[in-house]
């Protein structure tokens, strides 16, 4: 576990890894608060020269905030599909694993390591993100509530854990990651739909944290209207991970 | 105690056959070449040696142990080179070296020490460049060297020169040479002349079956066949006529000015054969008494 561990955190800070994580989680963070401060100006400069006359309310930090985190779901989760299908099946397509597994290696700590250093920087490119966020939205708006914007990203953060852990599990399963990619979109969607299913149930889904975390920068949320969700959300995380495992301990490689 | 037992060894894919009932026994210390043409179910057998696919049926002993029940135990006294060894493309020599070594706890001293002669051995101590880079000759040695981070007692090369340059394959060569002072070598290949050089026992494989198993020697004794090549200073027609019908002769082929006779009984045809040239009185160029190659015992046989 510990030569994989190092391996893994070895191969972010020596690959395009090392910037490409935290570059993308930045231009959302940055990308974000400009779009709210800007698009409502662009829009009525633009209907102004077709001759329509139209006030936009003045844009806060709240559309900031909220556009963040609509992009996170857009394309953040989208990138990381496409960053973590590789991680296991790409090694196994190019045959670097069958020569590693021929040594006294565990399956599973292949897999954990993975998990554990990917994740890691993947949670630290997700702060440097919030943080780019954060400043910019003050820097525009010359306020920013911090607290809503902490809560909101708390929330957030289990759910953005649980996608890059069903993209490693499957990447784990499988051998090519076309097919881990294609797979795993198609379980993030539905993992996104449990969230529309009515309060009765959607309050137990995952994707109830990204609605949460809007409903976080308005107003305060308890953090027990988030049990359920966080609950299921790490359940899921141990399910497809364990799963993952089970899959690729059994496989010929 | 042989070094690597196999009994009945089965394995398929769907309806397909890749090894078929396939026993073999390589005793410890012997350079076994393991032959066949592409596709006759060599890498399928390595693969399962060495624990990467699980027989469909029979078993495989290394060291006698039973590599299905006991992987770890045994992944520690075998090194794998696969026929297209790959690596952590960002990674240089020594790293990966030093990530083979940690996946055997190594200690500090004595990986150092290993990493240094094995680097040494495959000539990549003065490489100081990402594994991306490297030519298909220096990852060839590379992964040579990671087969052998643990100072192994058995190595198992699957196909380890087939896509090398001539130079390339010599350099692979010797250090197979090398090794076999201290390691039982299990060498799969489709290059015959590689077995001739470095091999002391081979087996050979078609369509997943064991066609033959035997020493190098009594495999060639066994399908010895002496062959004439005789070339004469112009048409060597008459001769050929001279040799029609003697029950010595086996068979008989022309190229252009040159003969080549095969027989089945060396002592008459040592002494009839110049008899024959002096009754023609053909100006006789060259006269030369061969063996079958591995090559033509290797078609003999699979046919």
């Amino acid at each position: 576990m510990i030569a994989f561990l190092k391996k893994e955190f070895k191969e972010i800070f020596k690959t395009y890894r090392l910037w490409v994580i935290p570059l993308i989680f930045l231009l959302i963070g940055l990308s974000s608060p400009a779009s709210a401060k800007f698009l409502p100006d662009l829009l009525e400069g633009q209907l102004k020269a077709e001759g329509v006359v139209l006030k936009l309310p003045e844009p806060s930090d709240f559309e900031a905030f909220v556009q963040y985190f609509k992009n996170l779901t857009q394309l953040g989760l989208i990138a990381i599909i496409l960053l973590s299908a590789g991680l296991v099946s790409d090694e196994k397509a190019k045959g670097i694993l069958a020569q590693v597994l021929t040594k006294p290696v565990s399956r599973p700590a292949i897999v954990l390591a993975k998990w554990l250093a990917q994740g890691s920087w993947l949670i630290l490119s997700f702060i440097v993100g919030a943080l780019g966020c954060y400043l910019y939205t003050l820097a525009l708006f010359d306020k920013a509530s911090a607290s809503r914007f902490l809560y909101a990203n708390l929330f957030y953060l289990p759910y953005l854990l649980l996608i890059f852990s069903l993209s490693l599990a499957i990447s784990a399963a499988m051998r090519s990651q076309m097919a881990t990619a294609l797979i795993a979109f198609v379980g993030f969607f539905l993992i996104s739909i449990t969230a529309t299913l009515g309060q009765n149930y959607a309050r137990y889904s995952p994707a109830y944290l990204a609605n949460l975390s809007h409903k976080a920068l308005s107003k305060s949320v308890s953090f027990s209207e988030a049990t359920w969700p966080i609950a299921t959300t790490t359940s899921l995380i141990a399910i497809f991970l364990i799963v993952g495992i089970w899959v690729f301990s059994r496989q010929e490689v | 105690m042989s070094a690597i037992e196999i009994q009945d060894l089965t394995k398929t894919f769907g309806t397909k056959i890749a090894v078929d009932q396939l026993s073999l026994a390589v005793p410890q210390g012997s350079v076994f070449g393991f032959l066949g043409p592409n596709g006759a179910g060599k890498t399928t057998t390595l693969r399962i040696l060495t624990g990467l696919a699980r027989p469909s049926a029979g078993q495989a002993l290394i060291f006698g142990v039973d590599i299905s029940k006991n992987l770890q135990e045994i992944s520690r006294r075998i090194g794998y080179l696969p026929e297209n060894p790959a690596f952590y493309g960002w990674m240089r020599a020594r790293e990966y070296l030093n990530f083979c070594a940690d996946l055997f706890n190594l200690s500090a001293e004595e990986r150092n020490e290993r990493i240094n002669t094995l680097l040494d051995f495959v000539k990549l101590n003065d490489v100081d460049q990402q594994i991306q880079n490297y030519s298909r000759g220096m990852k060839q040695r590379l992964g040579l060297a990671q087969a052998l981070i643990n100072n192994s007692d058995i190595l198992f090369l699957d196909e380890p020169t087939s896509a090398l340059d001539p130079i390339g394959r010599k350099e692979v060569l010797d250090m197979i040479a090398d090794l076999s002072k201290s390691k039982t070598i299990f060498f799969s290949t489709h290059i015959l002349s590689d077995v001739e050089r470095v091999c002391d026992r081979v087996a050979m494989l078609d369509k997943g079956r064991l066609v033959i198993e035997s020493d190098l020697e009594t495999l060639k004794n066994d399908y010895i066949e002496p062959v004439f090549t005789l070339e004469f200073d112009g048409s060597p027609d008459l001769f050929t006529k001279l040799l029609a019908g003697l029950i010595w002769v086996v068979d008989v082929q022309t190229h252009k000015q040159t003969i080549v006779v095969r027989t089945n009984d060396l002592g008459t045809a040592q002494r009839e054969l110049p008899k024959l040239v002096a009754r023609t009185s053909l100006p006789l160029r060259r006269l030369e008494v061969g063996e079958l190659s591995l090559e033509d015992i290797f078609m003999k046989v699979l046919s």
